[in-house]
């Protein structure tokens, strides 16, 4: 029995399994397994096993009970669950009232019929690329625990990677989706900006905020998505006539050799040599830094005045300097912004698919937090969202894709570990790339296999 | 002797850019602690480097700044 999210819905719709069973077997994974990585922050046993009895219940009566009937599945700790505080990964928020209802992707996953068991670890109200976080501790990563998870739905990203959940929820400002599906090798999701309802999702910087799945294949990806997404399905496009280019210039450098490897390879799948190089990409990323901030410290500036010390120090002293902004540099990145926005529409007039690297290696160690950008080793918590923070800047949805282990694992000490890439279509072109991670995983190009506590 | 100066002048820079926060921090209200000091003088010196990015880009008049109200 496999953990993928597709095969447990089929078992349970058609009486192979009890959805009381898959539960309860995923809370005991989750409850012995979870202490090795540091996922989860709270689990949901009474309402998951209660809505498990539910559609029991409803199978044995002979209703619908949707795609995902039985399914478990996990949320980063800033979307609304019915009944608990949302806490954003931060204890400055625990004097607030309980969440009235789910948040609105929840509530459109469950009514899929998939059941919240968890919530899952981060970065202090989302502002890392770590999961480092000062109050519910380090997530640590499944492919090797002395490295990082990667940030800031970290929990997410691990729990999906150990085979504790087969789908989780995150949320992506700067990268926060693609940099730990990338370290734990594992798909994920950053949709076209605006696309999905953030209602009931804890805000970070409302110009970048975008909410998305996490899963082991891209089969599952999909599948939670579409119950998210809640529209009918586009086309999926004819693979094989999709125009493809990588992304080189800011994007071809400081890459390890496995990376470059597993770009290679998919570039010789679809027989193209193209490349693109974007306009000042790294004004883009400097823009983006700007928003975040200046949105982010405006946002907690109350809180700041009055509870600072509450904070994490990480947080709270990049929360502070982004509140200190002046206007004028705000505007400007915003109205660079939009000429960004310009360029990716022109490069997107001749192409239909970008690929680009996620992060410039596999995940640093947790006691050596660096990586190597221009030949000198710099923070790996300020720097792992080189290559996702100037694409956030255009809004354009990006699937975050694994290599798959022979296609383009690290070599020497980092031999095994996941590298990612991110997959760009023109905005509302979701199911464009949901086709291209799905022949590339056929061909054996991408997908990382979970850990073993798939068993269920 | 340079590394002396060299450490001069980025203390007279710290010590510049703390002045700016305090102004700065002033302005909206906000107390800065000296515990959170030395790490919004690091972030603020960040932040100034990507401004400097951002307004080294000459944009047309006619571009317009891309915030996502939509009545």
């Amino acid at each position: 029995m496999t953990l993928r999210a597709a095969t447990l819905a089929s078992n349970i719709r058609f009486g192979l399994r009890k959805a009381r069973d898959v539960i309860e077997t995923t809370l005991h994974t989750l409850e012995t397994h979870d202490p090795a990585y540091g996922c989860v922050t709270r689990l949901l046993s009474e309402r998951a096993l209660r809505a498990a009895d539910t559609i029991d219940a409803r199978i044995a009566d002979g209703e619908p009970v949707g795609p995902l009937a039985g399914v478990p599945f996990g949320v980063k700790d800033l979307f609304d669950v019915e009944g608990i505080v949302t806490t954003a990964g931060s204890t400055v928020l625990r004097e607030n009232a309980p969440a009235v209802q789910d948040a609105a992707v929840v509530r459109r996953l469950v009514a899929a019929g998939a059941i919240p068991v968890a919530t899952l670890n981060m970065d202090e109200f989302a502002y890392g690329f770590a999961t480092e976080n000062a109050h519910y501790g380090t997530t640590r990563n499944p492919r090797d625990p002395e490295r990082l998870a990667g940030g800031s739905s970290g929990g997410s990203a691990a729990a999906v990677a150990a085979g504790m959940l087969p789908l989780t929820l995150g949320s992506d400002t700067n990268g926060s989706i693609r940099v730990p599906a990338s370290l734990c090798g594992v798909w994920g999701l950053r949709p076209t900006q605006g696309r999905l309802p953030l209602q009931g999702v804890y805000p970070f910087a409302a110009s970048f905020d975008t909410i998305g799945p996490f899963a082991g294949t891209v089969g599952d990806l999909k599948l939670g998505f579409e119950a998210m997404d809640g529209k009918a399905r586009g086309e999926a496009p004819d693979v094989g006539a999709l125009r493809v280019a990588r992304l080189d210039g800011w994007f071809g450098r400081d890459l390890a050799p496995g990376l470059v490897d597993g770009l290679d390879r998919i570039m010789a799948f679809f027989s193209s040599t193209k490349t693109v190089e974007l306009p000042e990409v790294a004004r883009a990323r400097a823009a983006a830094f700007i928003i975040t901030a200046s949105e982010g410290g405006n946002l907690h500036l109350p809180r700041l005045r009055h509870r600072a010390m509450e904070y994490d120090p990480a947080t709270r002293d990049r929360l502070m300097a982004g509140a200190l902004l002046p206007a004028s540099p705000i505007i400007q990145a915003h109205r660079l912004r939009n000429w960004f926005r310009t360029h990716m529409h022109e490069v997107f007039r001749d192409h239909d698919i970008l690929i680009a690297p996620s992060t410039v290696g596999p995940a640093p160690r947790i006691d050596q937090p660096m990586i190597t950008v221009g030949g000198k080793s710099v923070s790996a918590r300020a720097n792992l969202g080189l290559f996702t923070q100037p694409l956030t800047l255009a809004g354009f949805p990006i699937l975050a894709a694994p290599l798959a282990p022979d296609a383009g694992g690290a070599g020497g000490a980092e031999a095994g570990l996941p590298l990612g890439v991110q997959i760009i279509a023109a905005p509302g072109q979701e199911q464009a790339l949901f086709a291209v991670g799905a022949a590339l995983e056929r061909a054996g190009v991408l997908g990382y296999p979970v850990r073993g506590a798939t068993e269920g | 002797m340079g590394g002396t100066q060299s450490e001069e002048e980025e203390r007279a820079e710290v010590l510049a850019t703390a002045r700016d926060v305090a102004v700065m921090a002033r302005q909206v209200d906000l107390v800065i602690s000296e515990d959170c000091l030395p790490g919004v003088i690091f972030n603020t010196e960040l932040l100034r480097g990507y401004v400097g990015l951002v307004d080294g880009l000459v944009l047309p008049d006619d571009c317009e700044p891309a915030f996502g109200y939509v009545p």
